[in-house]
């Protein structure tokens, strides 16, 4: 998923922006308008975030890795 | 009388031979594969077209009148919350047929049985069961994560900049 916490406004994204950056990018997952950032603060450690932000959840939706990087071995390791 | 005595025996002695083998008389109407289908063991499965239930299916919505019932949802109107989508395409997606605000995903986005069952702990730190939310997407859906339990689930924080 990805969670777009901004436009170039400033504001939360709107529809037909999160339909731009879907398209853009030719993503197939959900991009989701993630107003003020709210959920990717919820995974950050500390007051600072760095964009992007990774975390990755196994089945069950637990988390694995919050705010870091996440790579190709990670998402294997955690397969259901 | 004697006729009667006799069937009763015969009962008992089958009733017998099962328990020796170790099974129930209804194991070979158990559903094998776990797909709720093709076991025609009589019990009512919503989704089961051949659960051994002779029931039509009125609105043509995939779901028998039978399974209409169980579920509550009206077996004469296909979409009985009036959502979009027919009352089979919700029980396939794992979604309340009787409820509008709830429906599978325009984006196709699998949802979970187990949507429910989940029990959030903790501050989304490692090993924590995450905290629910519910953000637009765009087709227009608000997407949950817990609807994604079944999955593995990559979070990447972004900006449109």
């Amino acid at each position: 998923m990805t969670l777009l916490g901004e436009n170039m406004s400033g504001q939360t994204p709107s529809r037909p922006e999160l339909q731009e950056w879907a398209q853009g990018y030719q993503l197939r997952h959900p991009v989701l308008a993630d107003s003020g950032f709210g959920v990717t603060f919820s995974y950050v450690d500390g007051g600072q975030v760095g964009l992007p932000s990774f975390s990755l959840l196994r089945q069950g939706v637990q988390v694995v890795i919050n705010d870091d990087w996440v790579d190709e071995g990670d998402v294997i390791a955690n397969l259901p | 009388m004697r006729h009667f005595t006799a069937a009763l025996a015969l009962v008992g002695g089958l009733a017998l031979v099962s328990a020796c083998n170790g099974q129930s008389a209804y194991d070979e109407y158990e559903d094998d594969d776990g797909d709720d289908d093709d076991d025609g063991n009589g019990i009512f499965n919503p989704g089961d077209d051949d659960d051994g239930i002779d029931s039509p299916d009125s609105d043509g919505d995939g779901l028998t009148d039978a399974e209409e019932e169980a579920l509550g949802t009206d077996p004469d109107n296909p979409d009985t919350d009036g959502d979009g989508w027919t009352d089979g395409e919700e029980v396939d997606g794992n979604t309340d047929p009787n409820l509008a605000a709830d429906h599978p995903y325009q984006g196709g986005w699998p949802i979970g049985a187990c949507r429910d069952q989940i029990q959030p702990n903790g501050n989304n730190r490692p090993g924590d069961i995450a905290q629910q939310f519910q953000l637009l997407d765009a087709y227009g859906d608000q997407v949950r994560l817990h609807d994604f339990c079944e999955n593995e689930v990559v979070l990447i924080g972004a900006a449109f900049w």
